[in-house]
């Protein structure tokens, strides 16, 4: 079981897209894949159109599995499950902090899923905090979508300054263009530039698209509803490069 | 954890109404809705169809697998000729327990229409069943599945459906619809049955029993001359076997003469497929040879066999214009003539009772094999194992052909007790007619020295082994001969199982 984090600490830069369309590429591909949406504001769940229940169940998320196992729904695809966002997921990090082992213990207690799936794509709050530690330890590769603007590239600079600091793995770091607008200087510039500057930079390159924004009146991966277009097929090619990645 | 229901709806206006009342509940989204021919396969003996099993090809090159009211679909799959040609490794094991190497023939044909809906909550219209119709001339199934984490709106689904009482069916859908069809197996059985009454001439009840051996000949033909697969020349050869066995066994009551005139004839024909029959059965043992040779005369294995395969197409060309040619529809009307008339002069005890003669020759038999067996040591010549051998072989048949006219229980664990001493004979002989015949191709066929190297390779594996199989055969034939055996064999054909059996006739 390989497990995947999309995460940015800036909000806004097509975070939630990208796990819910890799989600779907991945399932697609043939994969039992389960989203974990572990940001309270629920977008991912949004866009699944799938509901956590009403009980506050979050104080229990870093329990054991089982308690996960609880909250998983299907997706309205195949190999796709979701466990969806709770309001209470906000309190994750006040959790977090009375653990004594709190950096491993996403990580295990997402190994008891390993028997039902074979990827865990983790849908992250744009926060520096207990929880994002927890996921920078426990995911293999770390999926960051950078606008290629000058203010996104000096918070990924952050995020690696963060990295180097609590001396984690910066080689486990995958940024992408996201929301990428060719026309514009600012983007072309910047992207030539971080090209050159980091290594893991993967070559896919999503585009500013209005048929990824109307993911949210789709409720549904831009895939099944503009799959031929620029946007809709960008995801798809993100996926393979990075399934390409993870089994290397 | 996923949960599944189907029920059979005849009335098609019932299932609309229950459509129609989910409406109230959830928004159906017809998700596809098809028309589609189901081809249903099976093999010359019908053993899919025996063991309960459906398997049918639709036009999107799926493959559909019901085994009981359980199915399953095969995505991209060929189209079916034989269980080992499939891609899917599952459903090629699964086919292979049931009908290993015979041809998957289509059988019939069955018009359906599916439509897949999902059903939606209405709030989020998020799926949270799914529900297929598959409609065919017999009657609509319904099939409702469960989707993670949203058991409620199962059960909800659930009781709409229930409240229609729909009935529950007992077998699949496919297979209701085949049977509304008239679609059913045939009788064919590669070692028939005959019934006959224990009291029956035993000139008639044989040649009763010949008669109807004589259609598996005839049957099989058709499948040789396509040649769809190697059984149908295995149980063509099967039933002349047979044939010539009880000519050979009861000719002083048939009637020597005529017994003999037939043992030829059926002989003849069997033996111009002998060699179409020997080089199948090469083939069919390929990985098994390859796996008695070390690795490096394996290429010489190789080209030995490529020879067989292009041998084997030639001789099974020359043996399918043999079988449609005058003078092999000449002998089959001859045969076919002379059964008509079949026991013209029966032998002097072709009156007596078939249960009582087939009890004492059954008797007579074990005896024989009895007598023999106590001059055979670890020592003996392998010629005295042989003779042995076809006492036993005799055995079987007398087993076969008359057991059920003697009492079908009784005659059970004999033939298991036997068969397992046939097994080790059985083997012995294998070995050494493999090892023989190897040896002869190469007298008689410009060989390479690969080749020449493999077989003698190959040969002197088979020689060990069957020695193996040599040591077995003391313990072997004691075990067959022990007390327990010999009461089994006391309680069959004494009279009174007999008079059992003839429901009072004079003993």
């Amino acid at each position: 079981m390989k497990i995947l984090a999309c995460y940015s600490i800036k909000g806004g830069v097509g975070k939630t897209a990208t796990s819910v369309n890799l989600a779907y590429a991945a399932a697609q591909s043939g994969l039992r894949t389960l989203l974990i949406d572990l940001d309270s504001q629920g977008a991912s769940s949004f866009y699944f159109r799938v509901r956590s229940g009403k009980k506050n169940w979050g104080k229990r998320f870093f329990n054991t599995y089982e308690e996960l196992l609880k909250q998983i729904k299907a997706s309205d695809y195949d190999n796709l499950d979701i466990i969806p966002a709770h309001q209470s997921f906000r309190h994750f990090d006040a959790l977090l902090s009375d653990h004594k082992k709190r950096h491993r213990r996403l990580r295990q207690v997402l190994k008891g899923l390993k028997q039902e799936y074979d990827l865990i794509i983790l849908d992250c709050p744009p926060t520096l905090s207990y929880l994002s530690e927890a996921v920078f330890q426990a995911a293999q590769m770390i999926v960051v979508p950078v606008i290629p603007t000058t203010l996104s590239e000096r918070t990924f600079e952050q995020l690696q300054d963060f990295f180097r600091d609590k001396e984690l793995r910066l080689d486990n770091i995958y940024p992408f263009f996201s929301m990428v607008q060719r026309s514009k200087h600012l983007h072309k510039n910047t992207i030539e530039r971080m090209q050159v500057r980091y290594k893991n930079m993967l070559e896919t390159q999503v585009p500013f698209s209005s048929d990824i924004e109307k993911m949210g009146e789709h409720r549904s991966p831009v895939a099944c509803y503009a799959a031929r277009t620029a946007g809709g097929s960008s995801y798809n090619h993100l996926w393979q490069e990075i399934s390409q990645v993870m089994d290397s | 954890m996923v949960k599944h229901s189907r029920w059979l709806i005849q009335d098609a206006d019932q299932s609309e109404q229950i459509l129609e009342r989910m409406q109230t509940h959830f928004l159906p989204d017809l998700i596809c809705h098809e028309q589609d021919t189901l081809t249903f396969y099976d093999d010359f003996e019908w053993r899919l169809w025996r063991k309960d099993f459906l398997l049918a090809s639709n036009i999107r090159g799926q493959i559909i697998l019901t085994e009981g009211n359980d199915s399953q679909t095969f995505d991209n799959e060929v189209s079916p000729s034989f269980a080992r040609s499939f891609r899917n490794q599952n459903l090629s094991d699964r086919l292979w327990q049931v009908s290993d190497i015979r041809r998957l023939l289509p059988m019939a044909e069955v018009e359906t229409s599916v439509r897949e809906y999902a059903l939606r909550n209405f709030e989020d219209e998020k799926k949270v069943c799914k529900l297929v119709i598959t409609r065919s001339g017999y009657a609509d199934m319904w099939e409702l599945t469960s989707m993670r984490g949203y058991d409620k709106d199962y059960r909800e689904a659930l009781s709409c459906i229930l409240e229609a009482e729909p009935e529950n069916p007992e077998r699949h859908l496919y297979r209701l619809s085949l049977e509304l069809l008239d679609i059913k197996p045939g009788k064919y059985k590669s070692k028939p049955k005959t019934k006959v009454p224990p009291e029956m001439a035993s000139a008639d009840a044989c040649s009763k029993m010949v008669r109807k051996m004589w259609k598996n000949v005839r049957i099989n033909e058709d499948g040789i001359i396509q040649d769809l697969d190697t059984e149908f020349l295995h149980q063509y050869r099967v039933a002349l076997r047979r044939m010539r066995a009880l000519f050979a066994q009861m000719k002083n009551y048939i009637g020597p003469e005529q017994s003999l005139w037939f043992k030829d004839a059926l002989g003849d024909l069997a033996r111009e497929t002998n060699r179409l029959r020997d080089l199948d059965v090469y083939l069919e043992d390929r990985d098994y040879y390859f796996g008695l040779v070390p690795e490096k005369l394996q290429p010489g294995l190789e080209e030995l066999f490529q020879h067989f395969t292009r041998e084997r197409n030639r001789e099974q060309k020359r043996v399918a214009a043999y079988l449609q040619n005058t003078p092999y529809l000449n002998k089959v009307s001859a045969i076919e003539e002379t059964l008509k008339s079949c026991p013209s002069e029966p032998g002097e005890k072709g009156h007596l009772p078939i249960a009582e003669v087939a009890a004492q020759r059954i008797r007579k038999r074990y005896k024989q094999i009895a007598k023999d067996a106590a001059l055979i040591h670890d020592q003996t010549p392998d010629d005295d194992v042989h003779e042995i051998r076809l006492d036993c072989k005799k055995l079987r048949y007398l087993l076969e052909f008359f057991g059920p006219v003697l009492d079908k229980e009784r005659v059970r664990p004999v033939m298991q007790a036997l068969k397992k001493l046939q097994d080790n004979l059985g083997r012995f002989n294998d070995y050494s007619v493999q090892r023989e015949s190897l040896e002869h191709y190469l007298e008689n066929h410009k060989t390479s020295e690969e080749i020449q190297k493999a077989v003698h390779a190959l040969s002197g594996v088979l020689f060990m082994k069957q020695q193996k199989e040599r040591e077995q055969v003391c313990g072997q034939l004691e075990d067959f001969l022990a007390d327990d055996v010999r009461q089994l064999i006391k309680q069959l054909t004494q009279p009174t199982s007999m008079a059992q059996s003839s429901k009072g006739s004079p003993a």
